[in-house]
Protein backbone atom coordinates (compact mmCIF):
# COMPACT_ATOMS: atom_id res chain seq x y z
CA UNK A 1 0.00 0.00 0.00
CA UNK A 2 2.88 2.40 1.08
CA UNK A 3 5.10 1.31 -2.28
CA UNK A 4 2.04 2.27 -4.38
CA UNK A 5 1.35 5.18 -2.89
CA UNK A 6 5.07 6.25 -3.71
CA UNK A 7 4.70 5.02 -6.76
CA UNK A 8 1.54 7.51 -7.62
CA UNK A 9 3.82 10.20 -5.71
CA UNK A 10 6.14 9.84 -7.76
CA UNK A 11 4.31 9.72 -10.96
CA UNK A 12 2.52 12.87 -10.20
CA UNK A 13 5.80 14.44 -9.74
CA UNK A 14 7.14 13.10 -13.14
CA UNK A 15 3.61 14.47 -14.90
CA UNK A 16 4.05 17.77 -12.89
CA UNK A 17 7.70 18.10 -14.05
CA UNK A 18 6.74 17.18 -17.69
CA UNK A 19 4.21 19.75 -17.85
CA UNK A 20 6.62 22.65 -16.56
CA UNK A 21 9.08 21.19 -19.44
CA UNK A 22 11.50 19.76 -17.36
CA UNK A 23 14.10 17.63 -19.29
CA UNK A 24 15.10 15.77 -16.58
CA UNK A 25 11.73 14.70 -15.68
CA UNK A 26 11.80 13.08 -19.25
CA UNK A 27 15.12 11.89 -18.36
CA UNK A 28 13.66 9.86 -15.34
CA UNK A 29 10.07 8.95 -17.41
CA UNK A 30 12.37 7.78 -20.51
CA UNK A 31 14.83 5.41 -18.22
CA UNK A 32 11.63 3.98 -16.68
CA UNK A 33 9.17 2.76 -19.44
CA UNK A 34 11.40 3.21 -22.98
CA UNK A 35 12.26 -0.34 -22.92
CA UNK A 36 8.39 -1.42 -22.25
CA UNK A 37 7.38 1.05 -25.17
CA UNK A 38 10.02 0.09 -27.00
CA UNK A 39 9.61 -3.81 -26.84
CA UNK A 40 5.55 -2.82 -27.67
CA UNK A 41 6.44 -0.72 -30.35
CA UNK A 42 8.92 -3.10 -32.18
CA UNK A 43 6.55 -5.88 -32.33
CA UNK A 44 4.28 -3.68 -33.80
CA UNK A 45 6.81 -2.25 -36.83
CA UNK A 46 9.20 -5.14 -37.06
CA UNK A 47 11.59 -3.16 -37.87
CA UNK A 48 13.84 -1.45 -35.00
CA UNK A 49 14.97 1.52 -37.20
CA UNK A 50 11.31 2.29 -37.81
CA UNK A 51 10.45 1.05 -34.10
CA UNK A 52 12.93 4.05 -33.10
CA UNK A 53 11.08 6.71 -34.65
CA UNK A 54 7.90 6.06 -33.44
CA UNK A 55 9.64 6.16 -29.88
CA UNK A 56 11.33 9.50 -30.95
CA UNK A 57 8.11 10.89 -32.38
CA UNK A 58 5.51 9.67 -29.02
CA UNK A 59 8.25 10.79 -26.71
CA UNK A 60 8.02 13.71 -28.19
CA UNK A 61 3.75 13.97 -28.72
CA UNK A 62 4.19 12.77 -24.14
CA UNK A 63 6.42 16.05 -23.51
CA UNK A 64 3.79 18.23 -25.82
CA UNK A 65 0.58 16.58 -24.38
CA UNK A 66 1.60 15.66 -20.90
CA UNK A 67 -1.03 18.26 -19.55
CA UNK A 68 -4.01 16.24 -21.12
CA UNK A 69 -3.18 13.02 -19.19
CA UNK A 70 -5.93 12.34 -16.52
CA UNK A 71 -5.02 10.26 -13.58
CA UNK A 72 -8.61 9.21 -13.50
CA UNK A 73 -8.63 7.52 -16.65
CA UNK A 74 -5.64 5.32 -16.36
CA UNK A 75 -2.17 4.60 -15.16
CA UNK A 76 0.44 7.00 -16.78
CA UNK A 77 1.95 3.62 -18.23
CA UNK A 78 -1.21 3.29 -20.26
CA UNK A 79 -1.38 6.44 -21.65
CA UNK A 80 1.95 6.73 -22.53
CA UNK A 81 1.49 3.10 -24.63
CA UNK A 82 -1.38 4.25 -26.16
CA UNK A 83 0.33 7.03 -27.92
CA UNK A 84 2.59 4.92 -29.04
CA UNK A 85 0.49 2.46 -30.35
CA UNK A 86 -1.48 5.12 -32.09
CA UNK A 87 2.06 6.28 -33.27
CA UNK A 88 2.73 2.99 -34.50
CA UNK A 89 -0.64 2.95 -36.48
CA UNK A 90 -0.37 6.12 -38.44
CA UNK A 91 3.52 5.13 -39.56
CA UNK A 92 1.77 2.04 -40.58
CA UNK A 93 -0.83 3.46 -42.29
CA UNK A 94 1.23 5.60 -44.33
CA UNK A 95 3.41 3.18 -45.64
CA UNK A 96 2.99 -0.31 -47.45
CA UNK A 97 2.38 -2.18 -44.19
CA UNK A 98 -0.69 -2.94 -45.03
CA UNK A 99 0.46 -6.07 -47.45
CA UNK A 100 2.92 -6.61 -44.16
CA UNK A 101 -0.04 -6.36 -41.67
CA UNK A 102 -1.69 -9.50 -43.38
CA UNK A 103 0.93 -11.74 -43.02
CA UNK A 104 1.41 -10.18 -39.29
CA UNK A 105 -1.72 -12.95 -38.49
CA UNK A 106 0.64 -15.56 -39.10
CA UNK A 107 2.60 -16.31 -35.29
CA UNK A 108 6.16 -16.67 -37.04
CA UNK A 109 6.34 -13.70 -38.85
CA UNK A 110 4.46 -11.64 -36.11
CA UNK A 111 7.39 -12.42 -34.21
CA UNK A 112 10.28 -12.38 -36.97
CA UNK A 113 11.54 -9.33 -36.83
CA UNK A 114 13.72 -8.65 -40.39
CA UNK A 115 16.14 -5.58 -39.18
CA UNK A 116 16.29 -6.67 -35.70
CA UNK A 117 19.42 -4.43 -34.48
CA UNK A 118 19.78 -5.67 -31.09
CA UNK A 119 19.00 -8.80 -28.75
CA UNK A 120 16.18 -8.68 -26.40
CA UNK A 121 16.65 -7.13 -23.18
CA UNK A 122 16.49 -9.66 -19.91
CA UNK A 123 13.46 -8.00 -17.91
CA UNK A 124 14.86 -6.82 -13.99
CA UNK A 125 12.68 -8.91 -12.77
CA UNK A 126 13.47 -12.42 -12.65
CA UNK A 127 10.64 -14.83 -13.43
CA UNK A 128 8.29 -12.55 -15.04
CA UNK A 129 9.47 -14.15 -18.52
CA UNK A 130 8.69 -17.75 -17.14
CA UNK A 131 5.54 -16.36 -16.09
CA UNK A 132 4.67 -15.19 -19.46
CA UNK A 133 5.51 -18.05 -21.29
CA UNK A 134 3.56 -20.03 -19.01
CA UNK A 135 0.43 -18.05 -20.48
CA UNK A 136 -1.72 -20.56 -22.79
CA UNK A 137 -1.37 -19.30 -26.59
CA UNK A 138 -4.81 -18.75 -26.93
CA UNK A 139 -4.72 -16.18 -24.23
CA UNK A 140 -1.41 -15.22 -25.56
CA UNK A 141 -2.38 -14.60 -29.35
CA UNK A 142 -5.41 -12.43 -27.95
CA UNK A 143 -3.27 -10.14 -25.58
CA UNK A 144 -0.82 -9.94 -28.15
CA UNK A 145 -3.27 -8.80 -31.18
CA UNK A 146 -4.93 -5.99 -28.99
CA UNK A 147 -2.34 -4.87 -26.60
CA UNK A 148 0.93 -5.34 -28.63
CA UNK A 149 -1.09 -5.14 -32.02
CA UNK A 150 -3.45 -2.50 -31.60
CA UNK A 151 -6.68 -4.81 -32.68
CA UNK A 152 -9.95 -3.72 -31.11
CA UNK A 153 -11.88 -6.52 -29.96
CA UNK A 154 -14.15 -6.57 -32.98
CA UNK A 155 -10.91 -7.08 -35.62
CA UNK A 156 -9.96 -9.78 -33.15
CA UNK A 157 -13.16 -11.69 -33.22
CA UNK A 158 -13.14 -11.29 -37.09
CA UNK A 159 -9.32 -12.17 -37.12
CA UNK A 160 -9.54 -15.23 -34.95
CA UNK A 161 -12.97 -16.33 -35.96
CA UNK A 162 -13.87 -15.92 -32.34
CA UNK A 163 -17.69 -14.97 -30.83
CA UNK A 164 -17.05 -11.62 -28.82
CA UNK A 165 -17.81 -13.01 -25.81
CA UNK A 166 -14.87 -15.63 -25.98
CA UNK A 167 -12.23 -12.92 -26.77
CA UNK A 168 -13.81 -10.55 -23.45
CA UNK A 169 -13.42 -14.13 -21.64
CA UNK A 170 -9.99 -15.02 -22.62
CA UNK A 171 -8.97 -11.55 -22.14
CA UNK A 172 -10.04 -11.35 -18.94
CA UNK A 173 -8.51 -14.50 -17.96
CA UNK A 174 -5.16 -13.84 -19.52
CA UNK A 175 -5.14 -10.29 -17.32
CA UNK A 176 -6.64 -12.57 -14.05
CA UNK A 177 -3.30 -14.97 -14.70
CA UNK A 178 -1.09 -11.84 -14.81
CA UNK A 179 -2.01 -10.45 -12.10
CA UNK A 180 -2.32 -13.50 -10.37
CA UNK A 181 1.48 -14.93 -10.79
CA UNK A 182 3.47 -11.95 -11.21
CA UNK B 1 -25.54 -3.62 -13.36
CA UNK B 2 -23.84 -3.60 -10.25
CA UNK B 3 -19.94 -3.06 -9.86
CA UNK B 4 -19.51 -6.87 -9.55
CA UNK B 5 -20.86 -7.73 -13.01
CA UNK B 6 -19.32 -4.73 -14.37
CA UNK B 7 -16.06 -6.56 -13.31
CA UNK B 8 -16.60 -9.51 -14.58
CA UNK B 9 -17.66 -8.48 -17.72
CA UNK B 10 -14.25 -7.93 -19.03
CA UNK B 11 -15.00 -3.71 -20.18
CA UNK B 12 -12.20 -2.78 -17.77
CA UNK B 13 -9.33 -5.22 -19.51
CA UNK B 14 -10.55 -4.50 -23.10
CA UNK B 15 -10.35 -0.42 -21.41
CA UNK B 16 -6.90 -1.44 -20.77
CA UNK B 17 -5.74 -3.28 -23.35
CA UNK B 18 -7.04 -0.37 -25.70
CA UNK B 19 -9.67 -2.72 -27.50
CA UNK B 20 -12.04 -0.50 -27.30
CA UNK B 21 -13.20 2.40 -30.00
CA UNK B 22 -14.15 5.90 -28.74
CA UNK B 23 -17.55 5.75 -27.96
CA UNK B 24 -16.68 2.35 -25.59
CA UNK B 25 -13.99 4.68 -24.13
CA UNK B 26 -16.33 7.12 -22.92
CA UNK B 27 -18.73 4.77 -21.37
CA UNK B 28 -15.86 3.00 -19.06
CA UNK B 29 -14.24 6.62 -18.62
CA UNK B 30 -18.20 7.72 -16.97
CA UNK B 31 -18.06 4.60 -15.16
CA UNK B 32 -14.87 4.96 -13.49
CA UNK B 33 -15.23 8.65 -12.72
CA UNK B 34 -18.26 7.34 -10.51
CA UNK B 35 -17.16 4.34 -8.75
CA UNK B 36 -13.53 4.07 -6.74
CA UNK B 37 -13.80 0.26 -7.18
CA UNK B 38 -13.36 0.38 -11.03
CA UNK B 39 -10.46 2.82 -10.72
CA UNK B 40 -8.98 0.39 -8.11
CA UNK B 41 -9.40 -2.67 -10.25
CA UNK B 42 -8.45 -0.80 -13.50
CA UNK B 43 -5.45 0.23 -11.84
CA UNK B 44 -4.64 -4.06 -11.32
CA UNK B 45 -5.27 -4.74 -14.55
CA UNK B 46 -3.19 -1.89 -15.62
CA UNK B 47 -0.40 -3.12 -13.98
CA UNK B 48 -0.35 -6.82 -15.05
CA UNK B 49 -0.41 -5.80 -18.30
CA UNK B 50 2.46 -3.74 -17.54
CA UNK B 51 4.30 -6.62 -16.61
CA UNK B 52 3.49 -8.02 -19.61
CA UNK B 53 4.87 -5.36 -21.73
CA UNK B 54 8.17 -4.90 -19.09
CA UNK B 55 8.30 -8.63 -19.67
CA UNK B 56 9.01 -7.79 -23.48
CA UNK B 57 10.90 -4.87 -23.33
CA UNK B 58 13.81 -4.20 -25.23
CA UNK B 59 15.96 -1.32 -24.65
CA UNK B 60 16.60 1.14 -27.73
CA UNK B 61 19.68 2.42 -28.74
CA UNK B 62 21.59 5.40 -26.18
CA UNK B 63 21.10 7.75 -29.51
CA UNK B 64 17.54 7.54 -29.24
CA UNK B 65 16.82 9.70 -25.70
CA UNK B 66 19.69 12.02 -27.41
CA UNK B 67 17.53 12.75 -30.32
CA UNK B 68 14.08 13.13 -28.58
CA UNK B 69 15.61 15.60 -26.38
CA UNK B 70 17.77 17.64 -29.47
CA UNK B 71 14.28 17.93 -31.42
CA UNK B 72 13.06 19.33 -27.94
CA UNK B 73 15.69 21.48 -27.64
CA UNK B 74 15.15 22.71 -31.67
CA UNK B 75 11.83 23.01 -31.23
CA UNK B 76 12.50 25.37 -28.44
CA UNK B 77 14.92 27.07 -30.46
CA UNK B 78 12.87 27.64 -32.97
CA UNK B 79 10.10 28.67 -30.63
CA UNK B 80 12.75 31.49 -29.37
CA UNK B 81 13.65 32.40 -32.92
CA UNK B 82 9.97 32.47 -33.56
CA UNK B 83 9.78 34.65 -30.43
CA UNK B 84 12.99 36.36 -31.05
CA UNK B 85 11.33 37.54 -34.77
CA UNK B 86 8.16 38.22 -33.15
CA UNK B 87 10.58 40.42 -30.59
CA UNK B 88 12.08 41.95 -33.90
CA UNK B 89 9.37 42.83 -35.70
CA UNK B 90 7.61 44.66 -32.58
CA UNK B 91 10.91 46.30 -31.99
CA UNK B 92 10.80 47.74 -35.65
CA UNK B 93 6.81 48.46 -34.90
CA UNK B 94 7.92 51.44 -32.99
CA UNK B 95 10.27 52.79 -34.78
CA UNK B 96 7.43 52.84 -37.39
CA UNK B 97 4.97 54.06 -35.20
CA UNK B 98 7.36 56.71 -33.65
CA UNK B 99 8.17 57.86 -37.44
CA UNK B 100 4.13 57.96 -37.39
CA UNK B 101 4.02 60.19 -33.96
CA UNK B 102 6.46 62.69 -35.12
CA UNK B 103 4.76 63.29 -38.48
CA UNK B 104 1.42 63.66 -36.21
CA UNK B 105 3.52 65.83 -33.97
CA UNK B 106 4.77 67.79 -37.15
CA UNK B 107 1.41 68.49 -38.44
CA UNK B 108 -0.23 69.11 -35.10
CA UNK B 109 2.57 71.90 -35.14
CA UNK B 110 1.92 73.33 -38.49
CA UNK B 111 -2.15 73.01 -38.12
CA UNK B 112 -1.05 75.61 -34.74
CA UNK B 113 0.97 77.48 -37.33
CA UNK B 114 -1.36 77.96 -39.78
CA UNK B 115 -3.85 78.53 -37.12
CA UNK B 116 -2.27 81.23 -35.70
CA UNK B 117 -1.40 82.58 -39.47
CA UNK B 118 -4.98 82.47 -39.91
CA UNK B 119 -5.82 84.00 -36.90
CA UNK B 120 -3.80 86.87 -37.37
CA UNK B 121 -4.45 87.43 -41.31
CA UNK B 122 -7.83 86.90 -40.50
CA UNK B 123 -7.69 89.69 -37.13
CA UNK B 124 -5.50 91.86 -40.11
CA UNK B 125 -8.35 91.85 -42.79
CA UNK B 126 -11.06 92.42 -40.06
CA UNK B 127 -8.70 95.49 -39.08
CA UNK B 128 -8.56 96.23 -42.61
CA UNK B 129 -12.56 95.85 -43.35
CA UNK B 130 -12.72 98.43 -40.19
CA UNK B 131 -10.27 100.94 -41.48
CA UNK B 132 -12.06 100.42 -44.70
CA UNK B 133 -15.85 101.12 -43.51
CA UNK B 134 -14.16 104.14 -41.69
CA UNK B 135 -12.65 105.71 -45.22
CA UNK B 136 -15.75 104.80 -46.71
CA UNK B 137 -17.98 106.69 -44.32
CA UNK B 138 -15.04 109.84 -43.93
CA UNK B 139 -15.67 109.64 -48.35
CA UNK B 140 -19.29 109.56 -47.96
CA UNK B 141 -18.56 112.24 -45.30
CA UNK B 142 -16.74 114.08 -47.46
CA UNK B 143 -18.97 113.69 -50.25
CA UNK B 144 -21.34 114.73 -48.45
CA UNK B 145 -20.14 118.23 -47.21
CA UNK B 146 -18.70 118.54 -51.20
CA UNK B 147 -22.37 118.51 -52.01
CA UNK B 148 -22.93 120.71 -49.62
CA UNK B 149 -20.16 122.98 -50.23
CA UNK B 150 -21.16 123.47 -53.20
CA UNK B 151 -24.55 123.98 -53.30
CA UNK B 152 -23.26 126.75 -50.70
CA UNK B 153 -21.15 128.05 -53.21
CA UNK B 154 -24.00 127.59 -56.04
CA UNK B 155 -26.02 129.58 -54.04
CA UNK B 156 -23.36 132.34 -53.60
CA UNK B 157 -22.71 132.41 -56.57
CA UNK B 158 -26.14 133.29 -57.90
CA UNK B 159 -26.41 135.85 -55.09
CA UNK B 160 -23.46 137.39 -56.45
CA UNK B 161 -24.22 136.93 -60.11
CA UNK B 162 -27.41 138.51 -58.89
CA UNK B 163 -25.82 141.47 -57.14
CA UNK B 164 -23.41 141.50 -59.86
CA UNK B 165 -25.25 141.55 -62.77
CA UNK B 166 -25.93 144.83 -64.88
CA UNK B 167 -29.53 143.71 -65.89
CA UNK B 168 -30.51 143.10 -62.08
CA UNK B 169 -31.79 146.77 -60.46
CA UNK B 170 -30.79 146.39 -56.35
CA UNK B 171 -33.62 148.26 -54.30
CA UNK B 172 -32.80 148.72 -50.70
CA UNK B 173 -35.79 148.71 -48.24
CA UNK B 174 -35.54 150.66 -44.96
CA UNK B 175 -37.21 150.12 -41.82
CA UNK B 176 -40.27 152.10 -40.76
CA UNK B 177 -42.09 152.96 -37.66
CA UNK B 178 -42.90 149.32 -36.33
CA UNK B 179 -38.72 148.38 -37.05
CA UNK B 180 -36.97 151.40 -37.60
CA UNK B 181 -33.49 149.36 -37.39
CA UNK B 182 -34.62 146.52 -40.22
CA UNK B 183 -32.74 146.53 -43.55
CA UNK B 184 -33.63 144.25 -46.92
CA UNK B 185 -32.87 144.04 -50.23
CA UNK B 186 -34.59 143.50 -53.53
CA UNK B 187 -32.97 142.70 -56.91
CA UNK B 188 -34.82 142.77 -59.61
CA UNK B 189 -34.51 141.99 -63.20
CA UNK B 190 -36.82 144.29 -65.46
CA UNK B 191 -36.38 142.25 -68.94
CA UNK B 192 -36.93 139.10 -67.24
CA UNK B 193 -38.86 139.99 -64.37
CA UNK B 194 -37.01 137.79 -61.89
CA UNK B 195 -37.21 139.01 -58.22
CA UNK B 196 -34.81 138.02 -55.26
CA UNK B 197 -35.25 139.24 -51.79
CA UNK B 198 -32.22 138.78 -49.02
CA UNK B 199 -34.23 139.75 -45.67
CA UNK B 200 -31.88 138.52 -42.88
CA UNK B 201 -32.35 141.70 -40.25
CA UNK B 202 -35.97 141.47 -39.91
CA UNK B 203 -37.34 140.58 -36.39
CA UNK B 204 -38.38 136.88 -35.93
CA UNK B 205 -41.60 136.29 -37.02
CA UNK B 206 -44.71 135.20 -34.18
CA UNK B 207 -45.80 131.81 -35.10
CA UNK B 208 -48.43 131.97 -37.34
CA UNK B 209 -46.99 134.94 -39.54
CA UNK B 210 -45.05 134.90 -42.34
CA UNK B 211 -43.36 138.10 -44.09
CA UNK B 212 -44.49 138.91 -47.13
CA UNK B 213 -42.94 140.73 -50.90
CA UNK B 214 -45.01 143.28 -52.23
CA UNK B 215 -44.25 145.27 -55.25
CA UNK B 216 -45.91 148.52 -55.61
CA UNK B 217 -46.86 150.41 -58.97
CA UNK B 218 -48.94 153.39 -58.94
CA UNK B 219 -49.47 152.66 -54.84
CA UNK B 220 -51.05 149.40 -56.22
CA UNK B 221 -49.58 146.60 -54.03
CA UNK B 222 -48.71 143.36 -56.39
CA UNK B 223 -47.77 139.69 -54.74
CA UNK B 224 -44.34 138.72 -54.96
CA UNK B 225 -44.85 135.70 -52.39
CA UNK B 226 -43.57 134.90 -48.84
CA UNK B 227 -40.46 133.88 -47.71
CA UNK B 228 -38.18 132.46 -44.90
CA UNK B 229 -35.94 134.18 -42.80
CA UNK B 230 -33.26 131.55 -44.54
CA UNK B 231 -30.56 134.48 -44.50
CA UNK B 232 -30.05 133.96 -48.07
CA UNK B 233 -31.26 135.50 -51.54
CA UNK B 234 -34.34 133.81 -52.39
CA UNK B 235 -36.00 133.70 -55.60
CA UNK B 236 -39.80 135.46 -55.32
CA UNK B 237 -42.52 135.78 -57.86
CA UNK B 238 -42.08 137.32 -61.49
CA UNK B 239 -42.76 140.84 -61.26
CA UNK B 240 -42.82 142.77 -64.64
CA UNK B 241 -43.16 146.63 -62.86
CA UNK B 242 -43.01 148.28 -60.41
CA UNK B 243 -42.03 151.42 -59.15
CA UNK B 244 -41.19 150.33 -54.95
CA UNK B 245 -40.95 147.14 -53.29
CA UNK B 246 -42.17 146.85 -49.33
CA UNK B 247 -42.51 143.92 -46.70
CA UNK B 248 -45.14 142.87 -44.63
CA UNK B 249 -45.94 140.63 -41.56
CA UNK B 250 -49.09 138.47 -42.80
CA UNK B 251 -50.57 135.53 -42.12
CA UNK B 252 -48.76 132.36 -42.99
CA UNK B 253 -49.11 131.57 -46.70
CA UNK B 254 -49.68 135.04 -47.18
CA UNK B 255 -52.91 137.28 -48.51
CA UNK B 256 -53.51 138.49 -52.18
CA UNK B 257 -53.93 142.33 -50.04
CA UNK B 258 -51.89 143.63 -47.62
CA UNK B 259 -53.69 143.87 -44.04
CA UNK B 260 -50.22 143.77 -41.65
CA UNK B 261 -47.99 146.51 -41.11
CA UNK B 262 -45.05 147.68 -43.56
CA UNK B 263 -41.84 146.78 -41.60
CA UNK B 264 -39.33 147.69 -44.37
CA UNK B 265 -40.16 150.37 -48.18
CA UNK B 266 -37.77 151.38 -50.73
CA UNK B 267 -38.34 153.33 -54.40
CA UNK B 268 -36.90 151.24 -57.63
Amino acid sequence: MNIASNIQANEEKLIRGLQQQDTSALKVLYEKYSAALFGVISRMVNDDYLAEDILQEAFLKIWNNAGSYEPTKGRLFTWMLNICRNAAIDKMRGKMYKTSKKTASDETVLYENPTKIYDDIKPDTIGIKEIVDKLKPEWKIIVDLIYFQGYTHQEVSEELELPLGTVKTRLRSAIMYLRENI
Amino acid sequence: MNINEYIESGMLELYAAGALDASERKEVERMLAEHKELRDELDAIEQALENYAVAHARKPRKEVFDTIVSSIKGAEQTEQQTSAKTVAINATKPRSSNVLRYMAIAATLLLFVSVAINFYYYSNFHRVQDELAELRDQNTFLTDRNEVIQADFQALKTEIDVIKSPSYVAVTMKGMDVSPNSIASVYWDKTTGRVYVNANNLPAPEAGKQYQLWALKDGKPIDAGVFTMSGELQLMKNISEADAFAITLEPTGGVPVPTGSIYVVGNV
